[in-house]
């Protein structure tokens, strides 16, 4: 075993391979930055290119590629509200928050290092789960993936403002939310559901110009109006540096840490995707707050908004890996097109992949963790650089911007739909910014409710309702519970721990 | 805390909005079989409920100073007709670069945006403007149509002429 791994690195340091590694980074660090154009549409584009190379080389040019594409991804979420990938949403609420108010370096930082310790987390998890994968994944059923959809949802209680009319923000949009995830062809009876006659609907609405025309265009819109910088709400003079992002990974390491798990194992569930991984962890994150006070935080620029999601997003790499090396199920789209290259360079993915391939299964262990160390020293220099882009002149700054939306969105499926679902939920989100309702819930409805309603049916039609009864489904039915009371026992201690002030004050007196 | 009277009425539209949705999603589903129409069901059920919710809780604002906001909020200390004015001509220059891009296509429609955009609201010299301009039509043409052969719409007007 040690000598695979070992065997497995000095694969990747060759001279040809580290050279591929290398252009795949260099490709996945643009193609991260301009949204929209995804990981998947670049690894599928780039497939063709593999024919001839060595197993080794192959996946350090694809996997060196793709693990970059989420780091530089979420760049432009922080920079200018605009998710560069559609899994990088959940970083724009607080990461551009915190552009906004001048301290952009420092969530750069923060965003670079939770992504390298998430990625190292991901690879390690792929490394360590090479013995233990079978069990590990046969004892997911598409009951216990319900109940971790619904648990998901379930941090649209966190999620949510305070107090009743907060509570009543937050379930309206998640229930917006999950009746648009209804929206396209019924995987039950076949029947179109809300599609009005349009084809471009059969499928669904798509993830990416849905979110970032809702995240991106109000933002856009603000900008146009202000004409003022993107950080001109905050202090002005010298940006806050990365350094102090850099240390914030290290003062928050267990949140850091326990997302990069969180992601690590929603990667390994095969369907789950992303988004579920990114979004989860950000209610974690949300949650890990001390008090109902900390809480409010969120949203408005809280480091470990940032952490959280950028340490979930590329962990979840190294997970969605391992049912692809060892079963040839692939995780997520983009694990599907890697599939490809599997055939592409003889190897059949499975059994031979942890024996007699075992150094190729740990190679792409090493390329998952030398690819992003390298583009972390690489883009730390460029980071000043990058945050010195939010002082730029909103009039300079706003068509290009649109620019990058529009491009963004179109390239999902090159249609003009995309476009106009961009617009809508523009407008929706704008309606929503406007009228202090939170856009989480909505997009943690959006992402879940599809997943759940499936995972539901293939529940029933399997097990019929014994599926209640299993374990796993208990455990994570005592789980979603825990996630749903928790904001409000927070709540209830802090205003038992004030009444009690006021009485002992008031006997004092 | 309380909300000023044209947010409350606004956000009284934008819930009853939501619970019209939520209602109309329901009543849609009259004959679709029940596994196809469980879910929406359920979930525009919850909408309705809670939109209403929202709405009631808007008209009496009730609650507003522990709800908000969970983001950072829009806006700033600029008059509101100066906000309201700036909004529709932004609304504006989205909607013409739109329009331009289905009757031109998208580059064009972009190269356009950018130099209109930068000469008349940015108020940048020309020198500035056309460099920028060229440069965005390049890394446009360079990298979404030369290196990653991006299926980018060429516009009706292009496709009319192609007949």
């Amino acid at each position: 075993m040690v000598e695979a791994v070992l065997d497995g690195l000095l694969r990747v340091l060759q001279p040809d391979a580290l050279l591929y590694m290398l252009l795949g980074v260099f490709i996945g660090f643009w193609v991260g930055i301009l949204p929209g154009i995804g990981g998947v549409t670049t690894l599928a584009l780039m497939l063709p290119f593999v024919y001839g190379m060595e197993p080794v080389q192959a996946f350090a040019f694809l996997l060196g590629m793709h693990s970059v594409v989420a780091t530089t991804g979420d760049l432009t979420s922080i920079l200018f509200g605009i998710p560069g990938e559609g899994l990088s949403a959940a970083l724009v609420l607080d990461g551009h928050a915190m552009a906004k108010k001048g301290e952009a370096g420092r969530a750069l930082g923060a965003n670079l290092m939770s992504s390298l310790v998430g990625a190292l987390v991901g690879a390690a998890a792929l490394a360590l789960a090479i013995p233990v994968v079978r069990p590990l994944v046969l004892s997911f059923g598409s009951p216990e993936l319900f109940m971790l959809t619904v648990m998901g949802i379930a941090f649209i209680a966190s999620l949510s403002g305070r107090g009743a009319r907060g509570l009543a923000r937050g379930a309206a949009a998640g229930a917006l939310g999950l009746l648009l995830s209804a929206v396209g062809q019924d995987p039950q009876a076949g029947i179109l559901r809300y599609t009005f006659g349009q084809l471009y609907l059969w499928g669904g609405i798509d993830l990416v110009p849905a979110v970032v025309g809702f995240f991106a265009i109000p933002e856009i819109l603000d900008l146009m109006v202000r004409r003022s910088s993107i950080a001109a709400s905050g202090p002005t003079g010298k940006l806050v540096g990365v350094w102090e992002g850099v240390k914030d990974c290290f003062r928050h390491l267990g949140l850091t840490l326990r997302c990069s798990v969180i992601g690590a194992f929603i990667g390994i569930m095969p369907g789950l995707g992303g988004g579920v991984a990114q979004w989860m962890s950000y209610g974690h994150a949300v949650q890990s707050a001390k008090t109902a006070e900390e809480r409010e935080r969120f949203g408005k620029g809280d480091v470990r908004g940032v952490l959280g999601p950028g340490a979930a997003n590329n962990s979840k790499e190294g997970g969605a890996l391992i049912p692809t090396v060892a079963f040839g199920v692939p995780g997520s789209s983009a694990m599907a097109v890697l599939l490809g290259g599997f055939f592409l360079t003889g190897l059949v993915p499975g059994p031979d992949m942890l024996t007699k391939h075992l150094p190729v299964t740990y190679s792409m262990v090493w390329t998952l963790a030398l690819a992003n160390v390298v583009t972390v020293a690489l883009c730390f220099p460029l980071l000043p650089y990058l945050a010195r882009l939010t002082t730029i002149r909103a009039t300079r700054l706003a068509p290009f911007l649109l620019l990058l939306v529009f491009v963004g969105a179109y390239t999902a499926n090159n249609s003009w739909g995309d476009i106009v679902v961009a617009l809508l939920f523009g407008a929706l989100g704008y309606a929503m910014l406007r009228f202090r309702w939170p856009r989480a819930p909505l997009v943690l409805g959006l992402v879940l409710g599809d997943l759940a309603e499936r995972y539901l049916w293939i529940s029933v039609a399997r097990y019929g309702w014994d599926w209640l009864g299993r374990p796993g489904v208990v455990v994570l039915a005592g789980l979603t519970l825990a996630v749903l009371v928790y904001p409000f026992l927070q709540e209830w201690r802090e205003r038992r721990a004030t009444q009690l002030l006021h009485r002992e004050v008031a006997h004092a007196d | 805390m309380r909300t000023e009277g044209k947010d409350r009425l606004g956000e009284v539209l934008f819930a009853a909005f939501l619970v019209a949705v939520g209602a109309g999603a329901v009543l849609y589903t009259g004959s679709w079989p029940v596994k196809a129409a469980l879910y929406p069901r359920v979930v525009g059920s919850a909408l309705v409920l809670a939109s209403l919710a929202c709405c009631v809780l808007a008209a009496l604002d009730r609650g507003e100073k522990r709800a908000a906001p969970v983001e950072l909020e829009l806006g700033s200390d600029l008059p509101a007709p100066v906000v309201r004015a700036r909004t529709l001509e932004s609304l504006g220059w989205i909607g013409g670069f739109l329009v331009a891009g289905w009757l031109v296509g998208l580059i064009p429609a972009m190269v356009l945006l950018v130099l209109a955009y930068l000469r008349w609201v940015g108020r940048e010299s020309w020198w500035f403007t056309g460099m920028f301009t060229v440069g965005t039509w390049a890394v446009l043409e360079g990298f979404m149509v030369r290196l990653l052969h991006l299926p980018i719409p060429t516009g009706v007007l292009a496709s009319l002429a192609a007949r």
